[in-house]
């Protein structure tokens, strides 16, 4: 019989094996507790597991089948116990990734600086050239243009004061202490008041099939928020919601792209737009995380669904939003009308649409947000 | 072992001794706050609005005999409204009481000796955290046992994330340090409970301190025992309807499912209405004290209600 620890190392082993992050804090964690409740009762064992081992409700259906191979055909932990296989480390480049090495190409060797200097040489054409009709290395001085981008969302109230001889409320601690520096004197009042704070960002990238040339380098833009500006969040839309913040946290955009693209099973796949809006309104939007933010949705307008309900919940997410914002590449073409049933009941309640192909008009983007 | 110096063994006395003051945990639970009990360690509570996180805490202090000790997170909150302030008017007062009863003596004030007097306990306001680990707070029992008290940090998310950062630091170990005083540590450590409603994710070296426990919807059969206890003036074939309309609800797909707490409310303003079960025109009277989105209610109305009620009567039976 393996000891309580062996056992908790081995589960935590398997929990692991399913992609779950399990610190070994906690695993430290489910062995006290398995010192507690002891290993008698099934259901004893799966809530202290499920309670010292799991931080959010997305991982309980993962644990649910952990749970089950792991305790329910015990023999397998001794076989995982054994097959432990050699820790690998896998150490990656920090340098970013050398452009396509034609000898053709002209663009061979591209330096950070250099791309800066692009930016204001000939090649200024690029920034206004569609995303979807760029040849790879275009793409990829595109997306350091991109990554260049500078942010800062614009200030709004907080509700914390501090010191400020214009502000409207006595700050007391401070009088005091002056007050107490000047031997008990009545001293002028200091005063404070309220301070200011950059708006929540929220973007929600569409990468179905449809969007897929423009996915990118908006996925790329959205990471140079995630590591320019605090509070941002990103969400890519498809056939589910899927929320990739923290994929995007890594340094390294391409690193970091990866990590987000192996969290969204579901690049290209088709849309139901208006319903995925209605989850991100429930699980997130309405609860906190849209309100009095800036919301970026990039989609083409595409919606299978019944455009009611992209109607209501548009409605509902411009209630709680500071602004709305909506980019779609197509509307850079001529001729352009947002006939997409999808995109025609959304329009209203939209406070500001862009086009978003290009390098130019993402900069553009960045400025509307940044109003 | 901890777990006994609250007078239980196992998750099922605990579920046990909560059923004595009403509040009917499930397994999980059970298990949780046992073990959150028994290992000292804050536990983390998330959930739909209205399941209960915050009644948890309630009763564990009412089972107890403990005081519970509230700090309800809101943006912008700091340090001086979580853990300790001076009494400044207080202070302010003592200095001119000073100046005036010694303003005769030749000797005058002396500034080190008036600062020492006002930065004593006598002017400290102490603030939820504070309080919290305080041996003031302490519980003696006719046993000898020295209880600590329920620590509720109520919507953690409202927060600013960098408030996370400094709960941290005081959940890690227990002691605060005030300048002027020193460092308060506290004796027992305090049965903390922090309750999250997922506006936003709370940062991880947080969630590795506590245990999680994620607190569903109860079951029909729970839910109709909840509000037979919690309002003993409905009656039981009232309460099954109303739990199951309720469970239905929950099923359709509204903007704001009904909490625990709406559905007692709801029980309650039917009985109050002299209603012995419900029909399209008590429902219609009634529906604002359960859904209070207007979009909520259209949807609920726009069903067959006789085909709801009928429901809720058969599951009764």
């Amino acid at each position: 019989m393996a000891s309580p620890a062996e056992i908790a190392a081995g589960f935590a082993y398997t929990l692991r094996g399913e992609g779950l992050v399990v610190p070994s804090s906690s695993v430290a964690k489910f062995h006290e507790a398995l010192g507690v409740v002891g290993i008698e009762s099934k259901g004893f064992v799966y809530w202290a597991g499920r309670t010292t081992l799991i931080t959010k409700p997305e991982s309980f259906d993962t644990y649910d089948r952990c749970f089950d191979r792991f305790w329910l055909a015990k023999s397998k932990m001794v076989e995982a116990k054994t097959s432990l296989p050699a820790t690998m480390l896998i150490i990656t480049d920090d340098l970013e990734d050398p452009p396509d090495t034609k000898d053709d190409s002209e663009y061979q060797e591209i330096s950070f600086d250099q791309v800066l200097a692009l930016r204001y040489s000939e090649k200024e054409v690029l920034r206004d050239q569609d995303f979807s009709k760029m040849n790879p290395e275009e793409l990829t001085i595109a997306m350091r243009m991109i990554q260049l981008f500078r942010w800062s969302p614009p200030l709004r109230s907080s509700f914390r004061r501090v010191g400020n001889p214009k502000g409207n409320k006595v700050d007391l601690r401070r009088t005091i202490r002056k007050s107490l520096s000047a031997g008990g004197e009545a001293t002028p009042l200091e005063m404070m008041d309220t301070t200011e704070k950059r708006r929540k960002v929220v973007f929600l990238c569409d990468v179905s099939g449809s969007m897929e040339p423009y996915s990118r380098p908006l996925l790329h833009l959205a990471h140079s928020a995630v590591l320019g500006a605090q509070r941002v969040e990103v969400f890519t839309i498809a056939t589910r919601l899927t929320r990739i913040t923290r994929q995007l946290q890594s340094k390294d955009p391409e690193r970091a792209l990866k990590d987000a693209s192996e969290k969204v099973l579901d690049f290209s796949g088709g849309t139901r737009l208006g319903e995925l809006i209605r989850s991100f309104n429930d699980n997130f939007a309405i609860r906190g995380m849209a309100r009095r933010a800036i919301v970026v949705i990039s989609s083409d307008g595409w919606d299978r669904g019944d455009p009611e309900v992209m109607s209501t919940e548009m409605q509902r997410l411009h209630r709680v939003a500071h602004k709305v914002i909506w980019i779609n590449p197509l509307k850079s073409m001529p001729g352009y009308a947002p006939l997409a049933r999808g995109m025609a009941a959304a329009l209203p309640y939209v406070d500001s649409f862009l086009e978003g192909h290009s390098v130019a008009a993402l900069e553009a983007l960045v400025k509307e947000i940044s109003k | 072992m901890a777990g006994n110096l609250f007078g239980i063994s196992n998750p099922k006395e605990l579920t046990d001794e909560l059923e004595k003051f009403d509040y009917l945990a499930d397994e999980g639970l059970s298990v949780a706050l046992f073990l959150a009990l028994s290992l000292s360690r804050p536990i983390l509570l998330e959930g739909e609005a209205g399941v209960g996180k915050t009644e948890v805490a309630r009763t564990i202090a009412a089972w107890l005999g403990v005081p519970l000790i509230r700090l309800q997170c809101y943006e912008g909150v700091d340090a001086q409204m979580a853990v300790y302030e001076w009494d400044y008017p207080r202070q302010l007062l003592h200095l001119r009481t000073l100046e005036v009863t010694e303003a005769d003596r030749s000797s005058g004030l002396d500034a080190e000796v008036v600062e020492g007097e006002l930065y004593t306990e006598r002017f400290l306001i102490r603030r939820p955290l504070l309080q919290a680990i305080d041996p003031g707070s302490l519980t003696k029992k006719d046993d000898g046992r020295v209880l600590p008290p329920v620590l509720l940090i109520d919507e953690v998310d409202r927060a600013d994330d960098e408030f996370e950062a400094f709960l941290l630091e005081v959940l890690s170990d227990y002691s605060i340090t005030v300048p002027e005083l020193g460092t308060f540590l506290a004796e027992v450590p305090p049965i903390v409970i922090i309750t999250s409603n997922r506006t936003r994710d709370v940062h991880d070296a947080l969630k590795r301190r506590c245990l999680y426990h994620w607190v569903e919807h109860p079951s029909f059969e729970r839910e109709v025992e909840i509000i037979t206890r919690r309002a003993p003036e409905v009656e039981r074939s009232l309460a099954i309807q109303v739990a199951a309309i309720a469970d239905k609800m929950r099923q359709v797909g509204l903007y704001k499912p009904p909490g625990i707490a709406e559905v007692i409310d709801w029980a309650r303003s039917l009985s109050l209405l002299g209603e012995t079960k419900i029909d399209a025109d008590s429902l219609k009277a009634s529906l604002g004290a359960i859904l209070k989105y207007r979009e909520d209610q259209d949807k609920i109305r726009s069903l067959d209600i006789t085909e709801l009620v009928r429901g809720a009567v058969l599951k009764g039976v």
